[in-house]
């Protein structure tokens, strides 16, 4: 994201609602983006809603109840003269968009989002049957943020173990070898808030899968949410419950339940 | 929404939370999807959601160029009633929509709400919680607000504010959350819940 410095009058309404937290006021008592770390969410753009007054008015009026020890602060979610300006990007930077901002499709998928369907339409498309497990990865999640070197060193880990990436998922779409989870060298330093490594493997293979995550997650320097999934029995149990606990997880009270309410695609998919 | 199963909380908060979703499997556009995602929409405004499908839900025309292109209603509804659900997955299995509908929020609860309605779940997702380097991580209650967005829009420092303006009362606690869920364009914040949040955070001083 680009701030018009010309416009900005210093007030640091903005600064709260960067998800990265790289939104400063400069040296110059305006406000600067770390462009490294901007993930192109355009999060403050959407909820700086632009006030329409005369930038050089605010900064003499703010300086002016400065002096007396006064202060004039606008509604947290205003820039009083509108100073931000999404800028046109380049691949690939524009990688970080189509991963942090909820609104952009990605280029290579044109889905929008950081994943993909993965057990929302489970009971349409039969992509986990019995015996499978998907589990889903997502990287930098809760707002810390990850860079695809932390993504291909995950799937790089994981790649051995002969697990599927989810083929339609965005990040698959940036492996330049999806035998060895070997990322494109052109994207491995971009920043994006989060993205999920989807991948699907057998109960049998999950205790090696999970081990695996964890020894990776260990050296990231960032975070990552984990999630686990299978199709339910007739009687509504979940196979992949008992084995995960004994494996040492606390699993969530909460989580995801596909109803099984749409029409299959095809009525012999593996149940 | 991309991954409301990573919502936080005790058991008891968690009581008041689900997020009732429709998804569509190809064909988007057909008429008959069309259909069945109006139906889903008027289904689960009829039992008030703490908040409802948004309008505003697009997608931008060029990746290149954030300018929204024209809105997709969107297709989800957050609940902070159990009853409520009970009775919208009755009526949204009575209505036979044909798309695949999904409910983030307790495992257990959410299967009674199946069995009522006389089927069985068919699919089920746990989160295994956060791993890395969770010293990276915020309080407990900045994450139990910041993951009521499936995207992670809610920033820290955000929920962090809030919680000052709050509790130096310059901003009432719908104030707050109706700020706090205004980045989530997904429209899945529960805004009871954040109320909750922030008001635990003004008690604790």
């Amino acid at each position: 994201m680009d701030i018009d410095k010309n416009k900005c009058v210093g007030c640091g309404n903005c600064i709260p609602w960067c998800t990265m937290g790289v939104i400063y006021i400069g040296d110059d008592g305006r406000a600067e983006v770390n462009t490294d770390e901007c993930v192109e969410c355009s999060n403050c753009y959407r909820m700086m809603h632009p006030e329409g007054m005369n930038p050089t008015l605010v900064r003499t009026v703010r300086k002016a109840l400065g002096m007396v020890k006064l202060s004039y602060n606008q509604p947290i979610d205003m820039c009083p003269a509108g100073a931000f300006v999404p800028p046109k990007l380049e691949w690939p930077r524009t990688l970080r968009r189509s991963f942090s901002d909820p609104l952009a499709p990605h280029e290579l998928t044109g889905i929008g989002g950081r994943g993909t369907e993965e057990i929302k339409t489970n009971d349409v498309t039969g992509r986990l049957g019995k015996g499978d497990v998907g589990v889903v990865i997502e990287l930098g999640r809760p707002g810390i943020g990850a860079r695809f070197r932390d993504f291909e060193r995950m799937a790089m880990a994981l790649a051995p173990l002969g697990v599927n990436f989810e083929p339609m998922n965005p990040l698959t779409a940036l492996m330049s070898d999806k035998t060895t989870g070997k990322f494109r060298d052109d994207v491995l330093d971009e920043k994006v808030l989060s993205a999920i490594i989807e991948i699907k493997t057998t109960l049998d293979a999950l205790p090696t899968v999970l081990a695996t995550i964890d020894g990776v997650a260990r050296k990231l320097p960032t975070v990552l949410s984990l999630g686990v999934a299978s199709r339910c029995e007739p009687d509504g149990s979940i196979p992949h419950e008992a084995l995960v606990r004994d494996l040492g997880y606390k699993l969530s009270y909460n989580g995801k339940t596909n109803l099984g309410l749409g029409r299959p695609l095809a009525p012999a998919h593996p149940q | 929404m991309t991954n409301t199963l990573h919502r936080r909380g005790a058991p008891e908060d968690l009581r008041h939370d689900y997020v009732v979703f429709a998804t569509v499997h190809g064909g988007k556009g057909r008429p008959e999807i069309a259909e069945a995602f109006r139906r889903f929409r008027e289904i689960v405004a009829k039992y008030e959601p703490v908040m409802k499908p948004l309008p505003n839900h697009g997608t931008y025309k060029d990746i290149n160029v954030v300018e929204p292109a024209p809105a997709e209603p969107g297709a989800s509804a957050t609940f902070d009633d159990y009853e409520k659900v009970v009775k919208v997955v009755a009526e949204l299995k009575a209505a036979d929509l044909g798309i695949s509908i999904n409910i983030s929020g307790p495992l257990d609860e959410v299967a009674c709400a199946c069995q009522a309605a006389g089927f069985t779940r068919h699919s089920v997702e746990h989160s295994l919680g956060v791993h890395g380097n969770r010293d990276l991580l915020p309080t407990a209650d900045v994450l139990e607000i910041n993951t009521l967005c499936g995207h992670g829009m809610v920033s820290h420092n955000a929920v962090r504010r809030m919680i000052d303006l709050v509790k130096q009362r310059k901003i009432t606690l719908d104030e707050a959350a109706t700020l706090l869920a205004r980045p989530c364009t997904c429209g899945v914040v529960n805004k009871t819940r954040a109320k909750q949040i922030l008001e635990r955070a003004r008690k604790l001083g």
